[in-house]
């Protein structure tokens, strides 16, 4: 999956940034829990025996008459965890913008977070790409990647449970960093917290992403009244499409939304709902600086 | 068939508008269905099931834009499979009112004959069905259309009657009729004339209304000058002045010549009384006129009680000092001197010019008539035109010259009431070699050879001309009279009025050669037409013609054209003259019939408009469901 030359140099500038301090595997930008030897100063500790005698507070030991080591703060980088949500509602060809979207601000915040030295993988959860992971540093693998990832449209429902799914990812990252899950949440509560809590419990910051495609907003199907086919279950449903069908369906999508970002903000989580209008680039570029993760 | 506005709607294949419903059903039918039958995939129905059920059946059919846009083209596409088409009903008729001099007659009832035919006219367009469409013709000089605009209802045509007057000028009936005829817009030629109808009956679509008063015709009575030339005697200038009368009996008549001199003064009147016999044409000697003399009018008056006279416009004659005799040329191989067109009086006839480029001698521009000896013109002139014993081959106006020569042939057939045949006793005629024509179709056959005619006589927009398939000339005067009594009427139909030397009116006036000239006329400024450098009288009297010289008048008059209408055709109102319809010509081939409404393509093109609006319509609401 290529991005345009242009999108990238407006990616440029933009930067990952973490909420709070998380340990990393190297030396970054991010602020790290572990004491080293950064710019910022973090506290004293009194000398021991064999610390370097170069971090000594001669001014303090002046005035005190004791020995203290200087401690900073440690810069390492910090992991960013792509989780894409590929069940049939993400991933059925005739909704296939919802999933383009998908990857389209996945490989962008990638790009972000590969810029500054930060590496990225990438989880998907059910679907015909069942649970694929990549993980790297090289931006053209990234591509290749979610290029691979593009072509896994289906329209056959897979037998899958996305609360394993998602504890299997969380199982997979060897240390915390940041989470960023890109679904439509369109299933109950309890499923999204199920999920949601299986990447708190590997003490990752999480930002979740909801993608609402035009017939998720308002499902207007020309016509007073149609049989709808879910794409996650093929259940038939003949359902009223009257004006005031819909808005009732515009009201129980407002309900459940705000339920959601009641959850997430209990779960100090960080959660914002996009609708994809047009182009997939266009809605990842409006979706990115409303993150909180990027700056 | 349905009609409706004028119009009768019909189909080509009517079956095929059983479409129309048909698709309506189906449309019905299929928006119907709409949307209960097709699945639509949404992500999840997690938060749709909890609406309410759709139950099709129950709901009242609401149709969207959409469907109007479809059954329109579906309509329409069946109208155009049908092949719908309307036609007019009513018929287009086609009004010719004779405006000529003669129509000025005024009969035992008081009306002119002109009257007399406008009333009749009036009465037919009344009693016509009301949705008969008309044009209206005046048939004067020019045949000429009064309701440019298209045809008119029977109450536009009464009001385009009414303004009509006749006019000084000669009649050519029977050319405009056979005009009109070859014309397929009309379904009916309605001709109201004083002429009566000659020989075969007209095609079962021409009317013609004779004003003639037959009953009463012997109480007509007309006085009119058919000729008037100087005559110049010891250095004395006379006027000989020809007078004929229509009359049933002899009346009295007062001459008066009223005379301007060159500085623009009277002259005392000269006045003559003379006593004048019906059917004899007398030449009166008027004068001695004054040395200084510029113009004459001449006036007839009857003086007999009772009498009067009943066409007034021809009982004023002019005549200019000094005017141009009409001139004529002659293209051929051999000069007039050869062949005895010297000795012709009231014509002076010149070889044609030669130039480099002789085509543009034959150029319409040209304003002499011109006798073609042996060959023909390039393209149909604009001028009077004789061709005698052309070659074969294709005729300028139309119409052939056919390759075989005849020797010896009599003549079987002839026109007698044409002009060209007036005292020609034809059956004394022997034509060593003739050629048989095929005749324009603007023209008449007025001999006629064993295999078809060899004398045409026609008139092609107001322009007469006359072609001989045999050799007319030499003119020998009377060593040959039958031949030379032909020659002569051809020359007095073609170039002249009498044997006058002045203009006609409604004939253009060549310019004098020279310098630039202003035109003025006399009485009557108002009446002369100027058309491209031509001058075109349509009322008679004086044209001055005025020289510039240094953006100033050189003088107030170098030279004067005398106009008159010298016609004995429409002065001598003594019987009706007859006048036969040849018959039509189909230059083209078409069947008569008026062009159709195409409503079949109107059908195609607004289904292909429908269909386009609804295509824009069906995008437009996709780019919007697809923008959320």
């Amino acid at each position: 999956m290529k991005i345009d030359a242009t999108i990238l140099r407006q990616l440029d500038a933009f930067t990952l940034r973490a909420r709070k301090a998380v340990a990393g595997l190297r030396q970054g930008s991010h602020r790290s829990q572990r004491r080293g030897h950064g710019v910022e100063f973090a506290e004293y500790r009194s000398y021991e025996l064999g610390d370097n005698p170069r971090y000594i507070d001669w001014n303090l030991y002046a005035r005190s008459d004791k020995l203290y080591i200087k401690r900073y703060l440690e810069e390492e980088n910090v992991a960013l965890f792509i989780i894409i949500d590929a069940s049939p509602s993400m991933t059925h060809p005739e909704l296939r913008i919802k999933w383009q979207t998908a990857l389209t601000l996945a490989v962008m915040a990638g790009y972000v977070a590969l810029a500054s030295q930060d590496p990225v993988s990438i989880f998907t959860l059910g679907g015909r790409s069942s649970s694929m992971f990549w993980g790297g540093k090289a931006f053209h693998e990234l591509q290749r990647f979610a290029g691979e990832l593009s072509n896994a449209l289906s329209d056959s429902p897979p037998d899958i449970d996305l609360c394993l799914e998602a504890r299997r990812a969380a199982a997979q990252t060897k240390f915390p960093g940041i989470g960023l899950i890109i679904s439509d949440f369109l299933y109950p509560l309890e499923k999204t917290a199920s999920i949601l809590a299986a990447f708190r419990a590997r003490n990752m910051e999480l930002h979740a992403v909801q993608l609402l495609g035009p017939m998720d907003i308002d499902p207007d199907t020309g016509s007073d009244g149609a049989t709808l086919l879910c794409s996650e279950s093929n259940e038939c449903r003949a359902v009223s499409l009257s004006v005031e069908s819909r808005s009732e369906y515009s009201a129980l999508l407002t309900n459940h939304n705000k339920a959601l970002r009641d959850h997430c903000l209990q779960q100090g989580i960080k959660f914002i709902s996009g609708i994809i209008e047009d182009s997939p680039e266009h809605t990842a570029l409006t979706l990115l600086p409303r993150m909180s993760l990027f700056v | 068939m349905i009609s409706a506005f004028g119009y009768s709607f019909q189909a080509l294949m009517p079956w095929a508008l059983a479409a129309a419903p048909l698709a309506l059903g189906a449309l019905v039918y299929i928006y119907r269905r709409h949307g209960s039958g097709r699945n639509v995939i949404v992500s999840t129905l997690y938060l749709l099931q909890k609406l309410p059920e759709h139950l099709p059946g129950r709901k009242r059919f609401l149709p969207p834009f959409e469907f109007w846009l479809e059954l329109l083209a579906f309509c329409c596409l069946a109208g155009a499979a049908a092949g719908l088409y309307a036609t007019r009903t009513g018929k287009h008729v086609a009004i010719l009112i004779d405006s000529s001099m003669s129509m000025e007659a005024v009969d035992r009832s008081g009306l002119s004959f002109f009257e007399t035919a406008r009333t009749a006219a009036i009465n037919d367009v009344s009693s016509a069905p009301l949705d008969t469409r008309f044009s209206v013709f005046n048939g004067g000089a020019s045949l000429t259309l009064l309701n440019q605009g298209g045809p008119v209802s029977g109450s536009e045509g009464l009001a385009l009657l009414q303004p009509l007057q006749p006019q000084p000028n000669e009649d050519r009936i029977a050319a405009q009729i056979h005009l009109l005829l070859n014309d397929d817009r009309y379904d009916a030629i309605w001709v109201y004339t004083d002429h009566t109808l000659d020989g075969e009956l007209p095609p079962a679509s021409v009317k013609i209304s004779s004003v003639y008063p037959q009953a009463s015709s012997a109480d007509l009575t007309n006085v009119w000058f058919s000729g008037l030339q100087t005559n110049d005697e010891a250095g004395t200038s006379f006027i000989n002045a020809t007078l004929s009368l229509a009359s049933k009996q002899a009346v009295d008549l007062s001459i008066v010549l009223i005379c301007k001199s060159n500085d623009g003064n009277p002259v005392a009147p000269l006045t003559k009384d003379v006593h004048l016999a019906p059917r004899t044409p007398t030449v009166l000697k008027l004068g001695p006129l004054a040395a200084n003399w510029s113009y004459c009018e001449a006036r007839a008056e009857i003086t007999t009680a009772g009498i009067r006279d009943d066409i007034p416009s021809d009982s004023h004659a002019w005549i200019a000092h000094g005017e141009q005799t009409r001139e004529v040329w002659l293209k051929g191989d051999l000069e007039p001197s050869q062949l005895g067109l010297d000795r012709i009086s009231g014509v002076t006839i010149k070889p044609m010019p030669r130039s480099e480029n002789q085509a543009q001698l034959e150029a319409p521009t040209i304003l002499r008539p011109v006798i073609y000896h042996r060959t023909v013109p390039s393209q149909a002139p604009s001028t009077p035109t004789l061709v005698i014993f052309p070659p074969p081959g294709k005729l300028p106006w139309g119409g052939l010259v056919k390759e075989t020569d005849s020797s010896n042939a009599p003549i079987t057939r002839w026109l007698s009431s044409h002009p060209l045949l007036q005292y020609v006793q034809l059956p004394l005629l022997s034509i060593p070699k003739q050629r048989i024509l095929m005749c324009p179709p603007s023209s008449t056959p007025v001999l006629y050879g064993a295999t078809g005619a060899i004398a045409c006589a026609g008139e092609l927009e107001g322009k007469r001309y006359v072609i001989f398939g045999f050799e007319l000339l030499p003119f020998d005067g009377m060593k040959s009279p039958t031949l030379s009594i032909l020659t002569l009427n051809t020359i007095k139909w073609l170039f002249q009025s009498g044997e006058t030397f002045s203009s006609r009116v409604g004939e253009p006036v060549a310019l004098p050669i020279g310098a630039v000239a202003s035109q003025m006329v006399i009485p009557r400024p108002e009446e002369l037409e100027i058309k491209n450098d031509k001058v075109i009288p349509i009322f008679p009297g004086i044209i001055e013609f005025s020289y510039k010289n240094s953006g100033e008048i050189h003088s107030q008059h170098l030279s004067l054209q005398a106009v008159n209408v010298f016609s004995d055709q429409e002065s001598d109102i003594s019987a009706a003259k007859p006048i036969s319809i040849p018959p039509a010509v189909s230059v083209t081939g078409k069947s008569r019939t008026e062009a159709s409404l195409p409503i079949a393509t109107w059908c195609a093109a607004l289904a292909l408009v429908a269909l386009g609006l609804e295509l824009c319509w069906r995008i437009t609401r996709t780019f919007k469901r697809r923008r959320g």
